[in-house]
């Protein structure tokens, strides 16, 4: 997208009579153009995923002892709570939400964020034998058994259309979204109540239809009413058509792909054909293959279809589908190309301002920001300037209300359209600002500019301030 | 009686409607619609009139639309190829667009010929594949609309056939392409591997099977000709 060549020139007008008013004022401006300091940022609506409970609840987070949360892997945004209903409700109306509640603690507790899906069919792996606890088979739902497998005595899949399953899974999801709907630590739940997975296949001699799918989806918009909530496109394989991620979309889900690098060449990624319909408004998530089986079948390589996929769905959320440290380790050059793309990231380009202004005067501002990631910054933000003092006290706050960071283009790396602004900020009398010299910070935050979002900025102060340049307030001008 | 008329009146009233109640995704530009826009050929076999055969949207416009739902189902007999089946419906499909009450036309006619041969006993796979294939390829119509269609999974039909046909049916390797073809993600990009893997083992050099496949799938399978699709690294495993 080009920018408007008239808006331009208006631009450069503005900037030079900026200059001029600066001049007669007898101010020097001072021009700043930060780097990119290049760090993984942890941010809302966006960020890497781990895995802690991947269907079975040994992988892949058991091994961690309950102090270590994996900080060394930069980035990480949430933890990913996958596993089966049977866990959480052995009994009904008997829950057992420790199970989730003790991972999900560990993390909060480091400002991460948690996400769920909550499973009725499963592998047998080191699961119980079935995700959908008995006590739903025995108030008589529909069951079919599991045929052909190892253990398969015991197993067997929901009908995912019984209507005492439903009723049942029904109550389980008000439990789930009274303690979970709309908590600030949870980033989303998925769709994930038919197949095995979770993912949307039936056993392979059954077929499910859209209508169940749009019932399934149905369940879960009617207890997650705030809460993000992921559809997966699996949900349309099999015969169920495009009917259920349209509806998916009209009912404000969000797409997620479990599949990046399942499959071979060019059929490693191919979520961008949905993604399109969901990334302009609702952030991507993206898993890919378990990362061992991928490399085991000579699929990975590099790792490199992984980014492409990140690029191409505009993905913000991205699972690190293996054992955190062990994926870390062999992939650290592909986390970092994934951690400067996934998600937004919003670079201040160049700023410049006065290295000094008298109290009650103006202070005239310009800066260029871009955003250098995929996907839109969903969280929204207005970029604000906080003074500080030596002694690191808030002295001013100046918040640029009529720019918001959400409208902020995407693009290829390092090519998105940046915003340009340039505006003059009120300075509050001197005895709210005090004539002295200040530290100045940049954030985005808050319309009342508390900071929200992580800059890739050196010296940082802490809570997502960061120090750019220098003001010196001088004594309110005679008039 | 009533219930016919009943079912004549929901089909042409949603056929009038149907336009009005267009989707309001563009979705046509993110999905290939293989079903309906991929013409396939049928050498000189009879079907619904077509002036251009390789063009996916060649009506014949002096033909009478409202039509098609007896012409369709008059070359739906039990001897007709499945290719020809499959072209047909997607002629009938793309004519549904000037009307899309015969779309559904059609496929009430379908639900009801595989009903009445459930009702007297037998199952004809013929019948659950034309439907399952024609409610498939109508679910890709853009003009079509989802809630007049029904719930059902049309491969899951597909299937069905197959199975009831047995593997040696002489037209089974075409019901294997249906099914892939059911299957295909948007694009084309998505090759379900069992079918097409079969068809391509199997399909006979120089039939219209291996002319409709190298034409449509060579951008999947990255390959031009039959040769190389069985060498093609996605028929690896």
């Amino acid at each position: 997208m080009s920018r408007n060549p008239s808006s331009n020139s208006a631009l450069a007008v503005m900037c030079l009579l900026f200059s001029l008013a600066a001049a007669a004022f007898g101010q020097n401006r001072v021009a700043i153009r930060p780097k990119d300091n290049g760090a993984a940022l942890v941010n809302p609506s966006m960020g890497w995923v781990l895995h802690h409970y991947d269907n079975d609840i040994v992988r892949y987070g058991s091994k961690l002892e309950p102090w270590d949360t994996v900080d060394d892997f930069p980035g990480v945004g949430v933890i990913y709570l996958r596993l089966a209903w049977t866990y959480l409700e052995p009994e009904e109306g008997g829950f057992n939400w420790s199970v989730v509640d003790i991972p999900a603690q560990r993390w909060i507790a480091k400002g991460k964020k948690i996400a769920f899906r909550f499973t009725t069919y499963e592998s047998l792996s080191n699961n119980p034998p079935n995700a959908t606890p008995e006590w739903v088979v025995k108030a008589g739902a529909r069951v079919f058994p599991v045929r052909g497998r190892v253990g398969a005595a015991e197993r067997y899949e929901p009908d995912y259309d019984d209507p005492i399953f439903l009723a049942k899974l029904d109550r389980f999801l008000a439990a789930a979204a009274a303690r979970y709907d709309g908590d600030p630590n949870v980033a989303w739940i998925d769709v994930g109540t038919i197949g095995i997975w979770g993912e949307g296949d039936p056993g392979p001699e059954r077929f499910t239809t859209a209508g169940t799918v749009k019932r399934h989806i149905d369940l879960h918009t009617k207890n997650f009413k705030r809460t993000l909530i992921a559809f997966n496109d699996n949900l349309m394989f099999r015969g169920k058509g495009l009917e259920p991620i349209v509806y998916a979309k009209q009912r404000g889900l969000t797409l997620r792909d479990d599949s990046v690098l399942c499959r071979p060449g060019q059929e490693a990624v191919y979520t961008h054909y949905y993604a399109g319909a969901f990334w302009p408004r609702l952030p991507v998530i993206l898993e890919s293959e378990h990362y061992g089986l991928a490399v085991q079948r000579g699929d990975w390589g590099d790792g490199s279809d992984y980014l492409r996929a990140v690029e191409l769905a505009h993905a913000s959320y991205v699972s690190v589908h293996w054992w955190p440290r062990e994926f870390l380790e062999k992939n650290r050059e592909l986390v970092r190309r994934i951690s400067l793309r996934m998600g937004y990231r919003l670079q201040l380009l160049e700023m410049s301002l006065p290295d000094e202004v008298p109290a009650r005067g103006r202070l005239p501002v310009s800066y260029r920001w871009r955003n250098n990631g995929v996907a839109p910054c969903y969280p929204g933000g207005f970029v604000a300037l906080t003074l500080k003092d030596k002694k690191g006290g808030i002295a001013g706050v100046f918040v640029d209300e009529d720019f918001d960071v959400r409208n902020l283009e995407v693009g290829p790396p390092d090519q998105a359209a940046p915003v340009q602004r340039s505006l003059q900020y009120l300075m509050p009398p001197a005895s709210i600002l005090r004539p002295g010299d200040y530290d100045v910070f940049v954030s985005v935050g808050s319309r009342i500019g508390t900071p929200q979002i992580a800059l890739p900025l050196e010296e940082e102060d802490g809570q997502r301030r960061y120090r750019v340049a220098q003001l010196r307030v001088t004594p309110a001008e005679l008039r | 009686m009533q219930r016919l008329l009943a079912l004549l009146f929901l089909t042409t009233s949603a056929g009038i409607l149907a336009p009005l109640l267009g989707r309001s995704d563009p979705w046509e530009e993110m999905f290939e619609q293989p079903l309906v826009k991929w013409a396939l050929m049928i050498g000189e076999a009879k079907s619904l009139p077509w002036r251009d055969p390789a063009v996916w949207d060649s009506v014949d416009s002096s033909y009478d639309v409202s039509r098609v739902p007896v012409d369709a189902l008059q070359w739906l007999a039990p001897d007709t190829p499945v290719l020809v089946r499959m072209e047909t419906f997607r002629r009938a499909i793309v004519y549904g667009r000037q009307n899309p009450g015969v779309a559904y036309q059609l496929l009430a006619a379908l639900v009801n010929r595989v009903q009445d041969a459930e009702a007297s006993g037998k199952v004809d796979p013929l019948a659950l594949f034309d439907l399952g294939y024609f409610f498939e390829a109508c679910r890709q119509a853009p003009w079509l609309q989802w809630e007049y269609l029904g719930d059902r999974n049309g491969y899951a039909l597909v299937m069905r056939a197959i199975q009831l046909r047995g593997a040696s049916a002489p037209d089974a390797l075409e019901m294997q392409f249906a099914a892939g073809l059911i299957l295909l993600e948007p694009k084309g990009q998505h090759p379900y591997y069992p079918h097409f893997k079969t068809v391509v083992k199997a399909v006979q050099p120089g039939s219209l099977l291996e002319k409709n496949l190298v034409r449509h799938l060579s951008k999947t399978f990255e390959a031009d000709t039959l040769d190389a699709m069985r060498k093609s690294r996605y028929l690896l495993r």
